[in-house]
């Protein structure tokens, strides 16, 4: 696994959309149990379903501060069922190194939160 | 360190795996020939189940089964073999003596562990105290010793849980205050000795706690196969953890009897393999002696303590003279450094190592975890220095 590769490195320095938004439409927080990284997630949409903004904070390794970063770029403008189908495979396209399975937990950090607050809202709205 | 030289050949891992540079021996060690010999010697030669069979391989088996008990019992200087009994692994062990101690504990009493404890040593004493509305207070690790023992071991303590070493910063805390104050009070002692016995080896006469556990993995031998030691005075008067097979004397409809200590606490079908690669893993420690092992383990914790603690960027916690290194690097998580040592092959840890009071103490998430065994050596300390050296290059451009 390359660390140094420019797009992590850029995304970890700098996280792109690194705040909580306040009066967010889903919220909520998760860590990863072996390494202790920690995200939370706040999501606003709009009357479509559709993400208008996006914003995190937390504490953790390149990986998964720099996925969550790279896919809140991503994310921001599509619907939540689009992105309820965004595969781990896309992510880890974007992030551009390989990623060891050791790490893949790392990296999916954020897309599984996301998932998962995802449910959670269409479960409550029904 | 001469003499253990040609030791890294005893370990067929180094041989499949000539690059390896394994530094990650306080989560498992290694294990030597002669323990994965006894594994296939077992089921190859002996195969056969525990105290039912009248056959001559049953017989066999039956034998190694109590001579593993026996070894056992002598290496840890306990007054007899009935003291051991076998479980899978330490949190087992735990779990047993929490459990079939429910009976003693009231709402009211207190149930006390430290700050350095393993979850395997913490979270069966923090989930008893909550089913009996007992007291639970964690003893402090402050400037590297447990400090407040007198305050919070009081007369209401009905239980001390506490680590040999910690598996994290390699520490041994104050075992002697600590057994001089539970026996003030009359309080019991369980000793998580996974991370110390191979090094330190365990006398429990000496320390006179009331019980100790043990995961075999962690000292050579094969991993699923540990034990629970227990004085006998104790063990007999509590009930059986886990019931089935293999434990019972008398079964009519409702009524039960069950078998003498230990066997009431080793229900359904033993791990008789494991038990036998135990006895090969203790000759092995016997014979370099848990001196040697630890003189070792420590003289090359310090080697490498002394040079990393000239890196400004380094932050090392605990202290010298211990065989485990724990850090941090500054703008860098642990699990990232691990990574870098891992693409140069090097194994280390990072994360919270099952420790998360002592984390939250040490106002951190995780750490990297530097830990040695009998078979690391001096060369391998510059390749920890080499990756080092790109973890800070690294970091620099988060600048």
């Amino acid at each position: 696994m390359d660390l140094f590769a420019e797009i992590i490195l850029d995304h970890y320095k700098n996280p792109r959309n690194f705040q909580i938004l306040e009066k967010a439409d889903l919220e909520g927080q998760d860590s990863n149990p072996l390494c202790g990284d920690k995200l939370h997630i706040t999501i606003k949409v709009d009357e479509n379903e559709t993400i208008s903004s996006f914003g995190f904070d937390g504490e953790g390794c390149a990986i998964s501060v720099g996925a969550m970063s790279i896919l809140s770029e991503e994310i921001i403008g599509k619907s939540l069922t689009e992105v309820e189908n965004f595969e781990n495979e896309a992510l880890y396209d974007l992030i551009g190194v390989e990623i060891s399975p050791g790490r893949v937990k790392c990296a999916l950090l954020g897309l599984s939160l996301i998932k998962k607050l995802i449910k959670i809202y269409h479960e409550q709205k029904k | 360190m001469q003499e253990f030289k040609n030791i890294k050949s005893s370990f067929p891992i180094f041989s499949n795996n000539p690059e390896l540079v394994f530094l990650d021996n306080a989560s498992t060690s290694q294990k030597p020939q002669m323990v994965i010999d006894a594994i296939n010697e077992y089921y190859t030669k002996y195969n056969s189940n525990v105290g039912r069979g009248v056959y001559k391989l049953a017989e066999i088996t039956d034998n190694l089964y109590q001579s593993g008990r026996e070894k056992i019992a002598s290496f840890i200087n306990a007054n007899s073999a009935n003291e051991i009994v076998f479980v899978k692994n330490g949190t087992e062990a735990a779990n047993l003596v929490s459990y079939s101690m429910s009976g003693k504990i009231a709402s009211g009493d207190k149930i006390v562990v430290t700050e350095l404890e393993h979850h395997s040593n913490y979270l069966p004493w923090l989930e008893l105290a909550k089913r009996k509305q007992a007291q639970f207070e964690v003893i402090p690790f402050k400037n590297n010793q447990l400090s407040e023992i007198d305050q919070i071991i009081n007369e209401k303590t009905k239980i001390v849980a506490v680590t040999q070493m910690s598996n994290v910063l390699g520490i041994q805390p104050q075992l002697q205050e600590i057994m001089a104050r539970a026996r003030d009070v009359g309080a019991v002692v369980i000793l998580d000795a996974v991370q110390g016995i191979a090094q330190k080896g365990l006398d429990v006469k000496a320390m006179d706690v009331d019980f100790a556990f043990v995961s075999v993995h962690k000292m050579f031998g094969p991993m699923g196969i540990g034990f629970l030691y227990g004085k006998s005075e104790l063990l007999e008067n509590m009930p059986a953890f886990m019931t089935g097979g293999g434990m019972i004397k008398e079964l009519n409809e409702l009524n039960t009897e069950w078998l003498e200590v230990p066997n009431k606490f080793e229900a359904g079908t033993p791990n008789p393999a494991g038990v036998y690669a135990t006895i090969k893993a203790i000759d092995f420690i016997e014979e370099i002696g848990t001196e040697n092992i630890y003189k070792h383990n420590v003289s090359l914790a310090n080697a490498l303590r002394e040079k990393l603690a000239k890196i400004s960027q380094i932050r090392l916690l605990g202290k010298a003279d211990t065989s485990i290194i724990s850090f941090t690097i500054d703008r860098i998580h642990p699990h990232d450094i691990a990574s870098i040592f891992a693409n140069n092959e090097i194994s280390i840890r990072a994360g919270h190592h099952c420790s998360k009071p002592l984390m939250n103490a040490l106002d951190l998430n995780a750490t990297a975890r530097i830990s040695f065994q009998i078979y690391n050596n001096e060369k391998e300390l510059e390749k920890v220095l080499e990756s080092i050296n790109e973890v800070i290059k690294w970091t620099s451009l988060l600048k």
